[in-house]
């Protein structure tokens, strides 16, 4: 399945950019994560526990950075695998100048779903990873706006053991990539899940 | 007594009252001590090489006893899951049977394929330890659709079947009939007018009521196996089982099917979890059970239909039928199921002649493996996609020659003084009346008003379309030497005992299983007609190896024309041997003896002796014969049919579409049967009424659907619309009667008429309201969403 979005942003592109690789803007939105390790240049692994309603699955997450193009464009692969099935995904994010001062954001993201996943889900897989990109976005853009401390959503959602473990990760600033890949690749899967059980 | 509930009356079903009083007892209510559940561990890719299972972590968990794998099967020497019915190229080279193992060994085909089995003390606790196997899965290329797996550069799914070919098969093959496809083309080549239209028969899920569940429990005591399943069919399971995979003697080996919640030929076959329960029981010597969760019984049970076929009609200058020629290619799935490559080829092909005299046919098949859940009979089993095929190209032909679709059918039926009758592919019509068939149901229908109540719907702003469709299809299956012809690797009669006990009361068994059908309630009609006792003193058994001589099993609307007659034939040997025993009573020539309505008769005399008496004297034997006769009044009859029956009928469907939203809501629906005799026309009416639910489900809303690469995205309610009460009209529903000359009763079966008749009588509907806009060709499911696109494709000129 692909997935299209573009969000318009009232701010400059430099500034979009340093906000997307924030890990305190970012890390609220990614869900229980219990390990992260390095595997191998621009390779991570990380496994991810996605407790949301009903549902409780572990999943292992595999990511790859490719062509960082700062501020410009990054490209992302990612796959998630859990007995309850996997998800495969790639999405290319790109940040343009709109002439008037702020940044048009748009993304192109393609995803596969296999075992209980597609199964149960695949019909919810558009609608639900539309809303929790609208809702990204509306989050990220009351961050820029200063509406929204960027601390606020880590706060909220918290855990202790998120924060100090990512806290370690977000030095390299490699590694914020993974946060986003996380969040695109896992986000949709865990938010659809809850939905499906 | 009988003829309050004899043959021709609406009993009510003895077995309804502990079904609706939640006092059934299926497979899942029975719990053995010591008993332990199986969870499978499915694969998740549509074809994957397993490299390895990693059980590790698993057997680390709570409860666990046990972890198996396909290694492990192979090594206590299992057998693969044996194919039933073996289908013949039209080379001559038989088809390409890969062996299918219960847990997959090197490689997974589709989405769901077994791969390992966790055995724990409880059933969470089997379900959490199996998310923790880990499988080392080596993913490959993948190819859901049949015709896309037969492509170039397509991925190979078995190597011993290049580019996905199972079989490419022909109907009648030429050794059989050396100039029909000659002929054929001839016909068409010599046509005054030629319709050809490309068809996809939707891939379905059975849905059964009841998922399928087995609880296999192994004696290590006395080597004895019992296995409580969900099965149609006990001993064709114990016969496999104990030949094919698990290789006990037979003897050994006890297979019940108690309760049955529906089947609908998904419960026909031997399946991966049935073998497996068995081998891990006797393995581990505990009981195992397992039972399938709905999401399960989407990815594991049989689907079935999932053609692409190419029909063409051939015309002589008077709208007569001159040729057909069918071109099919069946999606068989990963593997072969049991009765897979019989479905869209003996099942299918031999009914392509319809009611029609159409005298040059050539029909031919090609069976594809592609990364699907394997494909096999599910009701109606090759008939639906014949009779679907037949009857779109029949409608098309009326449209195009601007005929009315009646008289064009009208024209071509075969004609009642022309039965029996030999079609062009294979098969000897017993009986029909297709003319009167078609009356009743024009009637029913108040045809000639039509235009009327199509104005009244465009008043309210709907286009009104009317579809007919005229069936006929094989039943009671089979005459075992022409199925053996065919490729069937088991004989397809049936057996009764009839059991009279000492105070007259009749216990019958019965080969013949009911999963629903009611056969508790019309066999013992049967009895009570035939031996003039009271309906309430007949008991039926069925579905217990351990009770019941060995019998077939029930499917292909079976039950009655084949079992039934095997009962009948057991009456007929105890009235015989009663007659006897009351010879002696009375003091006369048994040839002298009458029996009706319960009693021996002197004939023309007023001297007799009732059935209860002549049942105590067999039984205590004091005054009796006993140097001629044997005590006991018990009698066994196997029964092989020397010929197919031929249900046929008539349905007549008008639907409403909102040319808006693309919404078909179905107005009216008449069906005019012909099932020969009838034994309780309630239960035949519930059984047509559940025919049409699941036809109408075909043409309206079901559809199993997978990704390019096979993951089923239809796997849930969510996305599989089953039809419910709110979906369906009102059914009129009507019956003729031509009985069968090829069996005692005179019945043909009614099982699966419904399911065969109502996809096409739906679409030639929904075509009739759409045709003014210009749609010409639609596919199953007619959904609002397929039937708007159409519309707006007409519109744009598409």
């Amino acid at each position: 399945m692909e997935i299209k979005g573009e969000q318009s942003l009232a701010h400059p592109r430099e500034h979009v950019w340093a906000a997307l690789i924030d890990p305190e803007v970012l890390g609220a939105c990614v869900p229980g994560c219990q390990s992260f390790e390095r595997v191998g240049e621009n390779q991570y692994r990380a496994a991810m526990q996605a407790d949301i309603g009903p549902v409780s699955a572990r999943f292992a997450v595999e990511i790859r950075i490719a062509d960082p193009d700062p501020p410009r464009s990054y490209r992302l692969e990612g796959s998630a695998r859990a007995p309850v099935g996997f998800g495969r995904g790639q999405a290319d994010v790109r940040l343009e100048e709109d002439g008037k001062g702020g940044t048009s954001l748009s993304y192109a993201a393609k995803l596969q779903l296999g075992g209980k996943l597609a199964q149960v889900g695949s019909r919810l897989l558009s609608g639900i990873t539309r809303k929790i990109a609208a809702n990204f976005f509306e989050r990220f853009a009351r961050v820029l706006d200063g509406k929204l401390p960027a601390g606020t959503a880590a706060k909220r959602t918290g855990e202790s053991q998120f924060g100090t473990a990512m806290r370690r990760v977000f030095e390299n600033r490699v590694l914020r990539w993974v946060a986003l890949a996380v969040l695109i690749v896992l986000g949709a899967l865990a938010f659809f899940l809850s939905l499906t059980w | 007594m009988s003829g309050e509930m004899g043959i021709g009356v609406s009993a009510p079903r003895t077995e309804d009252r502990r079904f609706i009083t939640g006092r059934g007892r299926y497979v899942d209510d029975i719990n053995l001590r010591s008993q332990q559940y199986a969870w499978f561990v499915r694969s998740p890719h549509p074809h994957a090489e397993v490299r390895g299972v990693d059980a590790a972590d698993a057997l680390k968990m709570p409860g666990v006893t046990a972890v198996l794998t396909g290694a492990d099967m192979q090594a206590d020497g299992v057998g693969p899951l044996p194919v039933a019915w073996g289908i013949t190229s039209r080379d001559g080279s038989p088809a390409h049977e890969p062996e299918f193992p219960g847990l997959a060994t090197d490689r997974v085909r589709y989405v769901g394929n077994p791969v390992a089995v966790v055995v724990a003390e409880s059933r969470s606790q089997a379900r959490d330890a199996a998310e923790m196997v880990n499988v080392d899965y080596g993913e490959l290329e993948s190819v859901a659709s049949a015709t896309a797996a037969l492509e170039e550069g397509a991925p190979q799914i078995h190597e011993g079947a290049p580019g996905n070919l199972c079989f490419d098969w022909e109907w009648l093959p030429a050794a059989m009939a050396p100039d029909a496809r000659a002929n054929t083309d001839k016909a068409f080549k010599e046509a005054a007018h030629v319709v050809s239209l490309e068809l996809v028969n939707n891939r379905l899920v059975p849905n059964a009521m009841e998922p399928r569940a087995s609880l296999a429990d192994f004696n290590t005591a006395t080597g004895q196996l019992t296995l409580y399943t969900t099965s149609q069919n006990p001993h064709v399971n114990r016969l496999l089982l104990c030949t094919a995979t698990l290789k006990m003697p037979e003897h050994k080996v006890r297979v019940v099917a108690p309760d049955v919640g529906g089947g609908f030929g998904s419960k026909i076959y031997h399946y991966a979890e049935e073998l497996t329960v068995c081998w891990a029981s006797r393995r581990l010597g505990v009981p195992v059970k397992w039972t399938a969760e709905r999401s399960e019984s989407f990815l594991g049970d049989a689907q079935a239909r999932d053609h692409v076929t190419r029909v063409e009609l051939a015309l002589d200058a008077e709208a007569r039928f001159t040729g057909l020629r069918v071109d099919t290619v069946a999606n068989l799935g990963g593997w072969l199921s049991a009765f897979g490559p019989a479905i869209p080829t003996v099942f299918y092909a031999p009914l392509l002649a319809g009611v029609y005299r159409t005298p040059n046919i050539y029909v031919t098949v090609k069976g594809v493996f592609t990364n699907t859940t394997p494909t096999d009979a599910y009701r109606g089993a090759g008939r639906p996609e014949a009779c679907y095929a037949v009857e779109r190209a029949v409608d098309e032909a009326a449209v195009q020659l601007n005929m009315d679709p009646a008289e064009l059918r009208r024209l071509n039926f075969i004609q009642p003084d022309e039965f029996p009758y030999q079609s062009p592919v294979g098969q000897l019509y017993d009986s029909g009346d297709f003319e009167g068939c078609l009356d009743l149901a024009r009637k029913l229908n108040a045809y000639d008003e039509f235009s009327e109540r199509r104005r009244q719907s465009e008043v309210r702003g709907k286009l009104r379309g009317r579809g007919m469709c005229f069936y006929i299809e094989a039943c009671g299956a089979a005459p075992s030497q022409a199925a053996g012809q065919l490729g069937a690797r088991a004989g397809l009669y049936e057996v009764a005992t009839v059991r009279v006990h000492p105070t007259g009361s009749v216990q019958v068994l019965t080969g013949s299983h009911s999963h629903g059908q009611g056969h508790e309630t019309t066999f013992a009609q049967i009895v009570a007609e035939r031996l003039g006792i009271d309906f309430g003193n007949v008991e039926v058994v069925h579905g217990d190896t351990g009770e019941i001589p060995f019998g077939m099993g029930t499917f292909g609307s079976r039950s009655l024309a084949v079992g039934g007659t095997a009962l009948y034939k057991a009456i007929d040997k105890v009235e015989e041997k009663g007659r006897k025993i009351a010879a002696h009573l009375l003091e006369a020539e048994a040839d002298d003896i009458e029996f009706t309505e319960g009693e021996y008769r002197v004939a023309g005399t007023d001297r007799a002796v009732s059935f209860g008496d002549v049942a105590l004297a067999a039984y205590v034997p004091h005054n009796y014969p006993l140097q001629e006769l044997e005590p006991g009044l018990e009698e066994t009859a196997f029964f092989d049919p020397e010929n197919f029956t031929f249900p046929s009928g008539c349905y007549i469907c008008e639907v409403e579409v909102d040319r808006q939203t693309g919404q078909v809501d179905l107005r009216d629906f008449v069906a005019a049967d012909d099932f020969g005799n009838i034994i309780n026309p309630m239960v035949v009416e519930g059984q047509v009424h559940g025919g049409l639910a699941q036809g109408i489900g075909q043409a309206l809303l079901e559809h199993c659907l997978y990704t390019p690469e096979g993951q089923l995205l239809s796997g849930s309610y969510m996305d599989y619309c089953m039809p419910r009460a709110d979906d369906l009209p009102n059914f009129v529903v009507a019956t003729r009667c031509t009985p069968t000359p090829f069996n005692p009763l005179g019945v043909k079966g009614c099982g699966e008429a419904g399911a065969i008749g109502a996809p096409p009588a739906v679409i030639n509907a929904v075509l009739d309201a759409l045709r003014p806009l210009g749609v010409r060709q639609i596919d199953m499911p007619a959904t609002p969403q397929a039937v708007w696109q159409a519309i707006e494709a007409a519109r744009s000129g598409g």
